[in-house]
């Protein structure tokens, strides 16, 4: 039988322990043993007592060792090397939560099993716990018939895009056969879970009335899930619309012969030849006769690879790191497996056309309804539909279309780039990217951005008929595309892409170092990151730490919120990625202006000063305690902290210790293990929230500035709004004195301050707040090299200064104009 | 100029007094950052140190240190029990059965008991530990050794740079140990295992000093 030892610092919790696991052993004879606290009765772990624990507790079945914490580890293990071989070798140490594992250890062991399985089952109690937590689903009841539900969309961009693939989504949840009309605009009923059906029939604009139709032995249920979507108005975000508006639709030349102006996407200097991209297409077989059968099995195989060379695809792709990418090929094999595509191609080659010809034709029609959709998300969706048929049809007549054949380093231009096309460049030779089409989200700009390509997008129709070879000078930073550059230019260009290079290496390598200003200050430079694959590039680019953790991502583009669990395996992610680095989780950060479809929400006149962020949380608290719940639990093993935005008064704190508190007791009582020490900060955000710094400094355990918010409140301007750029800048000496006051409140308590706006990583911004006596930047990743070499530069005690001085200036621009005058910027 | 046993003893005494000296300064630190018992628990050690020398002073240099790192494993509660104790378990392996040892064994020792406390505790230079007097102190003593200095030249370089180290934990975050736990706030105090690896390390010199003058 196995032998169990429980290590701890005080005497007392280890003969508890024992205690409490002896009760598992029904009356088994299992040796358990305490090795708790120090001789004379202070905490502590001794080493005797544990050496001699385990002898006691030896049998020949080995002996399992569960510890508290530090030192009781390393004093175990400075035991087990002392002790001789045959006996190490039967000892194992666990990391299982000291109670828990103990009483699942002895219940294991009094079973006779094995040392490896009396370690399993300890060390998954936390598993087992939260299986019992799930509740079990509720019986459906069953009910036949047809079932219809009308209803008026009121969400602002209507059934289209985001809202048309959650709406398949949730319809595919389901066995009933569902499809939607819409009665407004007398469309034919499109199949609610065929997202290309959707995207051509199934669209309708916000105001406008569907029916939904449900038949099947859920219909009810289905009908019941649609319409509460419908009416949550799928949880829109701003934040999308904003990504689609950023689209060039076609540049313009200027006016100096021979240049091009576009969108950048990917930085650099780059002199090449350019080769333009001509998109083969496949010829038919006309005339001849077809047998359907043969045809349709030609089809079927055609798929059936296709799909296999896009997993194919998806993999290479995945394991450059980049999923936006893959998430593309997602979609293309899900068209792929689509029953209405497939089944016209079907019913199209079931007629008598080849199966060449019936895909293209559906290809045809659907991409050209795709194009109608006017947004630029559905416009991307088309050509990815024409690359899907591109496929299908290279596959079905053995022809080799993909390829571009490339033999020398060249400028690769083409009116867009295909998803597969760019996937399968050799991107030693291709070294700029220049398209007529596309936005900056486009995948070829999602690629080009991935591999490090310089870039630009939307440079006109025009460039298509340069002849290949021109040579062409393409300079990423600015979006120019210059033909038949000087020599002098071509110079130019080449100088500036070495030291540009240099530099970018140089400071890549000093970013893995910490950083101090030249009194040795510490500025901790730390990263911004808004979902999981970012986080290991973060440290890529040198991040000491995470110190800003938005979780929205885990909340948005979904229709249930997520669970205790999901949200726990998400920050477990981060903090076994982060190790023992600094990581703020900052909690759920939504309101009006982004709705989420299972929490109601009012209507608001201003969302921005309504119901948003932890004033959100306060109507629905178990939101918060969702979240503090897995963040509670994931800090068992790693340094995780987590703040709460748009604070603006100290009730609101005290109301989430409050929340805290519940939380580890329902922790407690369920006995999953979780830290106790967890750091709460705030979000300084709102101008009230600076102003009160002093008094707010002792109830939380660190700040964090939102620049960007509180220049909005502050200047009482929207940032988005063209016609303030005059006043939106967070240099402007009123934002700068409420962040001084912030570190003067935070510090009084001994409490640190960090930056997590966007100022944080800009260079004239970091000289003043450090001078500022703030402790720690966070930034987006890419900018944290060089905002490193920035604190390097500069002693703190001259920074101090110049902050003082940039503090009386009138304006944010006299700001500017200082700082990069005294910086040498 | 070779090091023997009567060193390695007096080593011991003299450490043990300045661990004694320091022990309230040593309390202090940790009680900033820790659980305020470092100097309390390095006294406590070294007093058993003493204690056992009697029986063992007539073996050799390994078998020696071996006894103090039992005595510092069986009485000191915290880290700094299996941390050092490891770390004189290390040197111990290296100096087995030696009455008498060279400077290069001296670094040999040292390097393997840094090894030891970085291979117990997990912590690298930075993270505002022991580790951070150790090892730029062991870096000194080998450029001054590769070098052909004197053992006192090697010594007073490794001290110097101990007290550099030392000094240099202040503006760190402690991400090891107890400390860690306080994050930002262990920022701006001197870590107190780096302050008694110094301590170590002037006590060998002191020893140095004493027999050269």
């Amino acid at each position: 039988m196995v032998g169990i030892v429980i290590v701890s610092h005080s005497e007392k919790l280890a003969e508890g322990v024992v205690e409490l696991a002896k009760q598992m052993t029904g009356g088994k004879d299992v040796p358990i043993k305490a090795a708790g606290g120090f001789d004379d009765g202070s905490l502590g772990t001794s080493y005797e007592r544990i050496y001699n624990a385990i002898n006691e507790a030896y049998t020949e079945d080995g002996v399992l060792v569960l510890m508290d914490l530090g030192s009781a580890i390393m004093t175990t293990q400075m035991c087990l090397e002392n002790l001789p071989e045959e006996k190490r070798k039967k000892i194992k140490l666990c990391n299982a939560p000291l109670v828990e594992g103990a009483v699942a250890a002895a219940a294991a062991a009094a079973q006779g099993l094995s040392l490896e399985e009396v370690k399993e089952r300890a060390e998954s109690v936390n598993l087992v716990k939260l299986q019992e937590e799930e509740v079990p689903p509720e019986e459906v009841p069953l009910k036949e018939g047809v079932k219809s539900v009308e209803i008026q969309l009121i969400n602002p961009s209507g059934l289209h895009a985001r809202p048309a693939a959650l709406f398949v989504q949730v319809a595919s949840q389901f066995k009933s056969k569902i499809t939607v009309q819409n009665i407004t605009s007398k469309k034919p009923p499109a199949d609610a879970k065929s997202i290309m059906d959707m995207a051509v029939n199934g669209t309708a604009e916000k105001g406008e009335w569907i029916r939904i139709i449900a038949e099947g032995e859920d219909a009810e249920e289905a009908l019941r899930a649609l319409k509460e979507l419908v009416e949550s108005g799928f949880g829109e975000l701003e934040e999308g619309k904003g990504k689609a508006s950023t689209e060039v639709e076609e540049g313009e030349a200027l006016s100096g012969e021979g240049i091009f102006k576009g969108t950048p996407v990917y930085p650099g200097y780059v002199v090449a030849p350019i080769l333009v991209y001509k998109r083969k297409t496949v010829k038919e077989g006309v005339g001849e006769k077809f047998s359907s059968d043969e045809e349709l099995e030609k089809f079927r195989e055609a798929i059936a690879k296709a799909i296999n060379e896009i997993e194919d695809l998806k993999e290479k792709v995945s394991k450059n790191g980049d999923p936006k990418v893959a998430a593309i090929f997602d979609f293309h094999a899900m068209v792929l497996k689509d029953s209405k595509f497939i089944s016209q191609i079907e019913s199209l080659i079931k007629e008598g056309f080849s199966s060449r010809e019936a895909v293209l034709k559906v290809v045809e029609e659907w991409a050209s309804q795709l194009e109608k959709q006017g947004t630029t998300l559905m416009k991307e969706r088309s050509s990815d539909l024409k690359d899907i048929g591109n496929r299908v049809l290279r596959i079905l007549s053995g022809e080799d279309l993909s390829g571009i054949s490339i033999e020398e380093k060249v400028i690769l231009v083409a009116d867009e780039l295909l998803p597969s096309e760019t996937a399968s460049l050799d991107r030693n030779l291709v070294v700029g990217i220049a398209t007529a089409r596309g936005g900056t989200t486009s995948h070829a700009a999602i690629l080009a951005r991935m591999w490090g390509i310089p870039s630009i997008v939307g440079l006109g129709e025009r460039i298509l008929s340069l002849p290949d070879g021109t040579v062409a000078a393409l300079n990423g930073f600015s979006g120019e595309l210059i033909v038949n550059p000087s020599q002098e230019l071509v110079e130019d260009f080449k100088s500036k892409e070495e030291a540009r290079r240099k530099a970018e290496s140089r400071l890549l390598v000093q970013a893995k170092e910490l950083a101090f200003t030249l009194d040795k200050r510490r500025v901790e430079i730390v990263a911004n990151v808004g979902n999981l694959d970012t986080v290991s590039e973060a440290l890529d680019y040198g991040a000491e730490g995470i110190g800003l953790l938005r979780t929205e991502f885990l909340y948005v583009d979904r229709t249930e919120m997520p669970s205790e669990e999901e949200q726990y395996m998400a920050y477990l992610k981060v903090a076994e990625i982060m190790g023992d680095r600094l990581v703020v989780i900052r909690t759920l950060d939504v309101g009006g202006d982004k709705p989420l479809p299972y929490i109601p929400m009012e209507k608001e006149e201003n969302p921005f000063l309504g119901v948003r962020a932890i004033r959100l949380q306060r109507l629905h608290p178990d939101l918060l305690k969702n979240q503090i719940k897995a963040i509670l639990r994931a800090a068992v093993k790693g340094n995780l902290k987590f703040m709460l935005p748009m604070v603006a008064a100290v009730e609101e704190i005290r109301w989430v210790k409050g929340i805290v508190e519940e939380c580890k007791e329902e922790l407690r009582r369920k006995g999953v293990a979780f830290s106790d020490k967890v750091e709460m900060g705030i979000m300084v955000e709102i101008p009230s929230a600076a102003i009160m710094s002093d008094v707010l400094g002792r109830e939380v355990d660190f700040f964090s500035i939102g620049t960007n918010d509180l220049t909005q409140y502050t200047l009482a301007c929207d940032r988005g709004n063209k016609n303030l750029n005059y006043l939106f800048d967070s240099l402007d000496p009123s934002i700068l004195r409420l962040i001084k006051m912030t570190v003067e409140g935070a510090h009084t308590h001994g409490k640190w301050v960090g930056v997590c706006g966007e100022m944080a990583g800009e260079r004239e911004a970091i000289p003043v707040l450090i001078g500022l006596g703030v402790d720690e930047l966070s930034m987006n990743p890419r900018l944290i090299p060089q905002a490193k070499d920035m604190v390097r530069r500069f002693s703190y005690e001259e920074l101090r200064s110049l902050a003082e001085e940039v503090l009386k200036l009138g304006s944010a621009k006299e700001v500017r104009e200082l700082v990069v005058k005294r910086c040498g910027l | 100029m070779g090091i023997t046993k009567e060193d390695v003893i007096k080593f011991l005494e003299k450490a043990a007094d300045l661990i004694k000296q320091n022990r309230d300064y040593l309390t202090q630190l940790d009680s900033a950052i820790g659980d305020a018992d470092h100097g309390i628990n390095m006294d406590r050690g070294f007093t058993k140190i003493m204690s056992t020398l009697n029986s063992v002073k007539d073996k050799d240099i390994g078998s020696i240190l071996r006894a103090c790192s039992m005595a510092l494993v069986s009485t000191v509660g915290g880290a700094a029990g299996p941390l050092y104790g490891t770390a004189f378990m290390y040197a111990a392996k290296v100096l087995d059965k030696k009455e008498e040892i060279a400077p290069e064994e001296l670094y040999q020792a040292l390097k393997a008991a840094l090894e030891g406390i970085q291979l117990r505790g997990k912590a690298t230079e930075g993270e505002k530990t022991m580790v951070d007097a150790i090892a730029p102190a062991l870096r000194a003593f080998e450029e001054k050794l590769r070098a052909g200095a004197s053992l006192k030249e090697m010594l007073q370089s490794a001290v110097e740079a101990a007290e550099r180290g030392k000094k240099n934990t202040i503006p760190m975050k402690a991400t090891k140990g107890r400390a860690s736990y306080l994050g930002e706030r262990s920022i701006g105090h001197q870590d107190p295992g780096a302050t008694s690896s110094y301590l170590l390390f002037k006590a060998m010199l002191d020893v140095v000093e004493e027999k050269g003058g």
